[in-house]
């Protein structure tokens, strides 16, 4: 079925045994980077590119004044309802611009509280650095694989093509900032200084048209995230890179098991190349989607609802007319593991709250499923109709229960040692068990 | 026999009959290589040693074209009529060619000696630096193949005892083989439309060298290579520790540093035969492919320098190669099979249709009990896909094996087919009768992920094969076919890691496949 729809994918720009050499104009998938040839579109105007995306091909010059305004916007608190919900509320510029949990969130969600008590996102909120690295959603099919596979855009699930268009989804989430409609919002910023600053920029309409001011903060939002402060590339494992700096013995072996596809295999997916010293080939995502089929988190208002699941990449795929879009139920962007060790909670529904848990998981979810998933079917947080595309083949989530698993405990244990390397400078104190004298 | 000063005082007795034979094979097998085939050199004698022995073919004195330091590189490889072929690679230049004039062209190869003859090689193919072609990356990401050396040959005679060049002793074929390597898919990845760097400096993210050195130490009698030697496609970028310096394109310098410098001990181990990968089509390291490695004969026609030739020179005829006691390989060149199913007038499916008629033909031959065919392309096998069924295999060999063949896909007696391409390691035994299939793909390119275990209900490599079992894994390895003991025929089939390390068993009988271990093996 969904092989089917893959192979349709595969074949557009293909006639007999030989693919047709791109022609069409290119797309700009990050900025600065050169167009990539497009060879198909798919659904109703998803490229399908004729290259991988090299984010150091990016080139991030965004013009200052309007990142300034973007940085602004971005901490102004007035931009919620009610006010005192800002961006920086869940992307926290003291924990690598990812979430500090409310109290409330920590003892229950685990995901970030929004602008009304009691009130929490539904899904995790990602750290903002390095986000400026993620490309426009695109297919992308190596030439010895048999399927294209999409890769790129913004969200969990893919939805927005550019932190411009991501912008407006906290905006208006009624979990989240809860600013209604565009025109509400309009109303409220036409108050403030900001509104004749983005004016500025863009244009009087902003200040009459709500979809204008809409993506006018968007653009300002995107530019501050596009600036060099969103990319420090300040970790230790930053300085291995560029200057050999060694990294512990416990850490070493870390990186060895990442990197092993027997072992961790983690590169796999959170791509790294250790011996280039450019830190942009190494951010811990390929910007792809796997279905890793982590557990429910029962915690989550929504997932009170026995019958409700969180489809991911699914849902984007509908809306852009992808064939046979439910070959893409329970896919999630990978993620990128920068600062992944600041982080309160993890994973997109935010189920673990240890870096060990969430790396744990993967090596014993097959081997040891009933751990994980405690007494509820495997695989709880995908409808049974689609844990077909859950990845089962990949090392370590591909051994049979009961089999012994790829790492051991002090194998988990150097991973998250490795893991803990990625975190920029300003926040090594924020790791748990960190010397009292980083914090 | 390796050192050619001891060369020199063999005896002479017998040694011209077997040099003009050695002096025929090579003239015969050369075809349009550089330089003026009209002087060929090849059955020139040879000055003498010393002047009381005129007649002995033996070395002169520092005979430069037979200097050890010139050899890059000397193997034998089964041709297409079970002929030994031995070839070497050699940096020698002619003084006198390298001042303009018109040498004899064989007189840049060295000297072979077998049984204790010395006979100079047929040059295959000189140096050249082929003009830039289109090839499977932007011209801005692609430059001219440079192949500034020279590619020798001989056939060996089918009696030959022991061979060398240049003090290199060359493998000879055995009559019947008892370990046969099978590997494929070996080089190192520099692809930058994947972004896709492996470090080819690092012995375990690129372990060919170490799996080729753990393959020799079993003392194969054949190697079996199906295909993909070269990955280095693209220029490593100048911040990448991992591949700096190292060689891309599709010249020289790329096929030895993923080649012929880490597989040389298995090169002196064992002779080969050759199947071509998706990697040696024309658009990409197929000018290396007809220079270096293709058993026949070497033609401007088939070199891939003219993308106008492509077409001809994309596809080759199959043969087969004789393993002794009733078994034999059938060779078939899948370089250019695309992805997709072709109607019966698309050109691929009518060349692919003709050669299939004749391994239909080689497989019937009389007197075999085991015949094994190869290609690089898994044809009842599988690509796994993370988080969805495995894909089939290739859908363009089956439309046209369905074609002639319906759903047997294969002529009547094939037994066991053996495939590369898939980065992994499959042992497929069907209960519908299909000929066991064997995958060994994962000789040092980046591995592909692991076959889902079990397999999804239902889940076949094409329509109308019933699996009985699989047994797979996806980690660096190879596998050594191991002739079973009389009166049983068939092999039996080893899968082993980078180490040594056996992970499976299977024995063959007929089309049938019995493994020690099913589902996933972990490493």
């Amino acid at each position: 079925m969904s092989a089917a729809a893959r192979a349709a994918i595969a074949v557009l720009a293909c006639v007999g045994g030989a693919c047709l050499a791109a022609s069409p104009p290119g797309v700009v998938l990050t900025p600065g980077a050169p167009p990539a040839g497009v060879v198909a579109t798919i659904g109703n105007g998803t490229p399908k590119v004729t290259a991988k995306v090299d984010p150091t091909a990016a080139v991030f010059r965004p013009d200052p004044g309007l990142a300034a305004l973007g940085k602004r916007i971005f901490f102004d608190a007035r931009l919620s309802e009610p006010r005192g919900t800002s961006c920086a509320a869940c992307h926290d510029p003291a924990r690598a611009f990812a979430p500090t949990l409310s109290p409330a969130a920590l003892a229950g969600p685990r995901v970030p509280q929004g602008s009304r008590p009691g009130r929490f996102s539904l899904r995790n909120a990602p750290s903002l650095l390095y986000v400026r690295y993620v490309p426009r959603r695109h297919f992308y099919q190596d030439d010895d694989a048999p399927y294209a596979s999409p890769f790129g855009g913004l969200f969990a699930d893919g939805r927005a093509d550019t932190l411009a268009e991501q912008a407006r989804g906290p905006l208006l989430d009624p979990n989240e900032m809860n600013n209604g409609t565009p025109a509400s919002l309009l109303s409220k910023i036409r108050g403030t200084e900001l509104a004749p600053a983005l004016a500025r920029h863009f244009g009087a309409a902003v200040q009459t048209d709500p979809e204008q001011m809409v993506r006018a903060l968007g653009k300002a939002l995107e530019a501050y995230l596009q600036s060099d402060e969103m990319a420090p590339f300040s970790s230790r494992f930053d300085d291995y890179l560029r200057h050999r700096t060694p990294l512990a013995p416990q850490e070493a072996r870390g990186l060895a098991l990442f990197k092993n596809p027997d072992k961790g295999n983690c590169m796999s997916c959170h791509t790294l190349a250790d011996t280039a010293s450019r830190p942009e080939r190494s951010l811990f995502t390929d910007f792809g989607y796997d279905a890793i089929a982590v557990p429910r988190n029962r915690a989550l208002a929504a997932n009170r609802d026995p019958g409700h699941f969180d489809n991911g990449l699914c849902d984007s795929a509908r809306r852009l007319r992808w064939p046979e879009p439910e070959q893409w139920c329970g896919y999630i962007r990978t993620p990128g593991l920068r600062n992944v060790a600041v982080r309160q909670s993890f994973m997109h529904n935010g189920v673990f709250t240890t870096l060990r848990d969430a790396v744990a998981f993967y090596n014993t979810r097959s081997t040891d499923p009933g751990k994980w998933y405690r007494g509820a079917r495997t695989f709880d947080d995908v409808p049974a109709a689609y844990r077909g595309n859950i990845n089962i083949n990949s090392t370590p989530m591909n051994r049979r229960a009961g089999t012994a698993p790829a790492m051991t405990e002090a194998e988990i244990d150097d991973l998250v040692a490795f893991l803990r390397t990625l975190t920029d400078a300003p926040y090594t104190g924020l790791m748990p068990g960190a010397p009292a004298a980083q914090r | 026999m390796g050192n050619p000063k001891e060369n020199r005082r063999a005896g002479a007795a017998t040694r011209v009959g077997v040099g003009a034979i050695l002096a025929v094979l090579a003239t015969a097998a050369v075809l349009h290589g550089c330089g003026s085939d009209s002087t060929d050199a090849a059955a020139a004698p040879v000055a003498p040693a010393t002047p009381a022995a005129p007649a002995a073919p033996v070395v002169p004195a520092g005979d430069a074209a037979s200097a050890s330091a010139n050899l890059q590189a000397a193997w034998v490889e089964i041709g297409d009529s079970n002929q030994a072929i031995a070839r070497v690679i050699t940096s020698y230049v002619a003084p006198a060619a390298a001042a303009g004039s018109a040498l004899p062209s064989n007189a840049l190869c060295p000297l072979l000696t077998v049984d204790g003859v010395q006979q100079r090689m047929a040059l295959r193919v000189g140096a050249g630096a082929m003009p830039l072609r289109t090839t499977a990356s932007a011209a801005a990401d692609s430059k001219p193949s440079d192949f500034p050396v020279s590619v020798c040959e001989a056939t060996l005679p089918a009696n030959a005892a022991a061979a060398s060049v240049a003090g290199q002793t060359l493998p000879l074929p055995k009559a019947q083989p008892q370990r046969v390597l099978v590997l494929a898919d070996t080089g190192c990845r520099l692809k930058k439309a994947d972004n896709a760097y492996q470090p080819c400096s690092d012995g375990t993210a690129w372990p060919f060298a170490a799996l080729a050195a753990t393959a020799a130490g079993m003392n194969p009698d054949l190697v079996l290579h199906i295909g993909d030697y070269h990955y280095r496609e693209n220029l490593c970028p100048p911040d990448i520790a991992g591949c700096q310096g190292t060689p891309w394109g599709y010249g020289w310098d790329t096929w030895q540093a993923d080649l012929f410098k880490p597989a040389a001990a298995l090169m002196a181990k064992a002779p080969w035969v050759v199947v071509r990968g998706n990697h040696e089509e024309c658009a990409r390291a197929g000018q290396g492919w007809f220079r270096f490695l293709d058993p026949r004969p070497y033609s401007d026609a088939r070199s891939c320098n003219d993308p106008a030739n492509d077409g001809n020179a994309n596809y080759s005829e199959p043969y087969a190669v004789a393993l002794g006691t009733g078994s034999q390989v059938i060779v078939f060149d899948s370089a250019k099979a695309g992805k997709t199913a072709l109607p019966t007038n698309d050109p691929q499916f009518i060349a692919y249709q003709k050669q299939f008629q004749t391994v239909g033909w080689l497989a019937a031959r009389p007197g075999m009990s085991t015949t094994l065919f190869t290609n690089h392309h898994p044809i009842l096998a599988f690509a796994p896909v993370a988080g969805n069924n495995p894909a089939p295999g290739n859908l363009a060999l089956q439309s046209v094996m369905s074609n002639a063949n319906a759903q047997a896909y294969y002529p009547v007696g094939v037994h066991v087919a053996l495939h590369g391409h898939v980065h992994d390691f499959q042992a497929i035994n069907f209960a519908s009768g299909h000929p066991a299939t064997i995958v060994s793909g994962n000789g040092g390119d980046n591995l592909d992920v692991a076959l889902p275990d079990p397999l999804p209900p239902g889940t076949i490599p094409a329509p109308g094969t019933v699996i009985d079992k699989i047994t797979h894994h996806s980690s660096f390895g190879f596998v050594m076919m191991e002739r079973n003991a009389s009166p049983a025929t068939g092999w039996t089939f080893k899968a082993y890691s980078v180490a040594g390390k056996l992970m499976a068993t299977c024995v063959q009988t007929s089309n049938t496949l019995a493994c020690d271990k099913t589902g996933f093996l972990a490493p």
